[in-house]
């Protein structure tokens, strides 16, 4: 079996393919860099920085105050702005009272923010998951894999490993590379650098931003095998692995429309794809259904991965391998 | 001698037709055997059939006595094989695809040996080279090299001879004749009943996924037993049927045709001669398994 698995990775990391999405991954960490260092608040003394931006909210406060009072049929409109800018007003004193930089950057500040570069992983590892066993198919090697003393369950198996060993790796790859990064560019800080974070229902929370990436890195990895399950049975369907990669990235990128469309029915929060952007549990992102928790995410995703590996072994095990 | 390979009434049905048709054989240690017939006649099909690469409708394969269906894994670690052409990693040098296969052995394949068989096959000086650089030939050879790799009792290639030139072919077969020195059963596919005089030991004719014909090689170039097909221009045919009508006589096209032994044709001359038929001429023709193979390859081409 490990030399099944030895043979698939030699498989994905002697192709150019592999090494060009790792040259993009390094690029688009460089470019996230430079954009935040582009934007980033060099020289003002941050306390007076939120204190001005306090002053300016009150101002614009005042002045829809003033509208409201003038034009009463606009009114509920100039409520919700006010409602907005003071809830932003509570947040910023809250960093003026613990004493933290809301506008700080540092290696861990970075490293937290380019884990939204994880897209990017995806779209990479469905690509390289959908092309996994329909390449096979394609090359017409399949032929020479499948007569060898192994059954059909082992080889399908150790394809399966070698796309989570590859997402491994990815991974590991983003977080080195937005930590030598970051920490070059913005100053390197300790594993213990804590920020306030805020979660959706306006609470604050004291986090250390070291762990918060970790979680975020955590919760990913399970998401990204979940969505190369499904790349992977779709590979195992076709023929060609053109046709797979089109669909798998196809699937990949129409998930948060389906989402959208799907969430205003009760079964909605039982598709996939609602639930598996499970970071929006930890990083405080708007949600995009209501009624779903990390738990009911965990167990929906699971349910689906099993089915996705079960199909993909069921139509990989009874399919003829003809021309 | 227990037979390396056993086909037990194979059959593959695919849509209303068997592509292969209740095909049974056994294929000997030492021997070169022949799956000769048209395009179409199921010779890939059998031996897709033969190393799982598609399921069986009805029958049983059995390699060294292990039923491939029960023990895939004890059956297939005997065998090597090429179907089709010999796709490779194109991506992958040769020496990196042979390391890919050798990887997929039951036993331990050492460096040397792959040397070995690098050296057999003569890639020694491109087998560092990716394999899109290839020439076809090469790559047939690193195809064959893949497959005796594990030193498999049992070596199947399919249209081995595809794409090679006459000098080729000549050296492949003399490599086979190696081979099967060293105690390995060779099965071979071709269409072409030329390569199959060059190559084999025994020859099996399929058409329609059927068994027409298995003879060794040199039945092959012989007299066949069955006989001669024999003509007699004759004035009055009938008459004459009437006179040979216990050898089996036939009237074809005005003629009368007997198919029988070349030694019997002065005796059966003797008997129409004294019975009042006029002889104007007597052809014999062999009906060889060349031209009943020629024969079925035309119907198989229409």
């Amino acid at each position: 079996m490990l030399s099944l698995i030895k043979n698939e990775n030699m498989k994905i990391f002697r192709r150019i393919r592999t090494w060009i999405m790792m040259a993009i991954m390094l690029g688009a960490v460089i470019l996230v860099a430079a954009i935040t260092n582009g934007v980033a608040n060099h020289e003002e003394d941050w306390e007076t920085k939120v204190e001005n931006e306090i002053r300016n909210y009150e101002d614009i406060i005042q002045e829809e105050q003033k509208i409201a009072e003038a034009e009463p049929r606009n009114s509920i409109d100039s409520t919700r702005v006010i409602n907005d800018l003071e809830g932003e007003i509570d947040r910023l004193q809250r960093y003026l009272d613990e004493g933290v930089n809301p506008y700080e950057n540092n290696v861990w500040t970075f490293v937290n923010e380019s884990t939204f570069l994880i897209s990017l992983i995806s779209l990479f590892v469905v690509i390289v998951a959908a092309d996994m066993v329909a390449s096979e198919f394609s090359w017409g090697t399949i032929k020479m894999l499948m007569i060898r003393p192994f059954t059909r369950g082992q080889i399908l198996l150790s394809k399966f490993m070698a796309i989570i060993i590859y997402q491994t790796v990815l991974l590991a790859l983003l977080f080195i590379l937005s930590w030598i990064i970051g920490g070059f560019v913005f100053g390197f800080a300790g594993f213990d650098y804590k920020t306030i974070e805020f979660t959706t229902n306006g609470d604050a929370e004291s986090t250390i931003e070291s762990l918060a990436a970790l979680k975020i890195y955590g919760l990913r990895f399970l998401s990204l095998m979940v969505v190369a399950s499904l790349a992977f049975m779709i590979s195992a369907a076709f023929r060609s692995n053109t046709i797979a990669i089109g669909v798998g990235v196809f699937v990949l990128l129409s998930g948060n429309i389906f989402t959208m469309l799907l969430s205003q029915y009760d079964w909605g929060k039982f598709i996939l794809f609602p639930n598996l952007n499970l970071a929006q549990y930890v990083d405080g992102t708007q949600m995009l259904m209501e009624g779903l928790s990390l738990s009911f995410s965990l167990i929906v995703d699971a349910v689906y991965f099993v089915i996705f590996m079960v199909l993909a072994w069921w139509i990989f095990k009874k399919r003829d391998i003809a021309a | 001698m227990e037979p390396v390979l056993e086909l037990k009434n194979l059959t593959k049905r695919l849509g209303n037709n068997n592509a292969v048709d209740d095909l049974s054989f056994t294929v000997n240690p030492g021997e070169v055997f022949g799956l000769l017939g048209p395009n179409g006649a199921g010779k890939t099909t059998t031996i897709r059939m033969i190393v799982g690469l598609i399921s069986k409708t009805k029958g049983d394969v059995l390699i060294n006595g292990t039923n491939m269906y029960e023990d895939f894994k004890k059956a297939m670690s005997d065998v090597g094989a090429i179907v089709e052409n010999p796709e490779m990693y194109k991506f992958l040098s040769g020496y990196q695809n042979l390391l890919h296969f050798a990887r997929m052995s039951q036993t331990e394949i050492s460096k040397e040996r792959i040397n070995e068989v690098v050296k057999q096959v003569e890639l020694e000086e491109s087998i560092h080279k990716k394999v899109k650089t290839y020439s076809l030939g090469m790559r047939q050879r690193l195809g064959v090299a893949q497959a005796i790799l594990h030193r498999p009792s049992l070596l199947i290639l399919d249209e081995p001879t595809n794409g090679l030139d006459p000098q080729g072919i000549r050296d492949f077969r003399d490599y086979l004749r190696n081979l099967t020195k060293e105690g390995i059963a060779v099965m071979v596919s071709s269409h072409l009943l030329s390569e199959m005089q060059q190559m084999c030991d025994r020859v099996a004719i399929i058409q329609e996924g059927k068994l027409i014909n298995i003879s060794t090689i040199d039945e092959f170039s012989n007299e066949p037993n069955e006989g001669t097909l024999v003509h007699f221009e004759v004035d009055d045919a009938e008459k004459a049927q009437n006179l040979l009508a216990e050898q089996g006589s036939k009237i074809v096209k005005g003629q009368l045709q007997v198919m029988t032994k070349k030694e019997n044709i002065p005796a059966m001359n003797e008997t129409l001669v004294q019975g009042g038929v006029k002889i104007y001429g007597i052809t014999s023709k062999n009906q060889s398994l060349e031209d009943k193979f020629l024969q079925i390859t035309k119907a198989g081409e229409k």
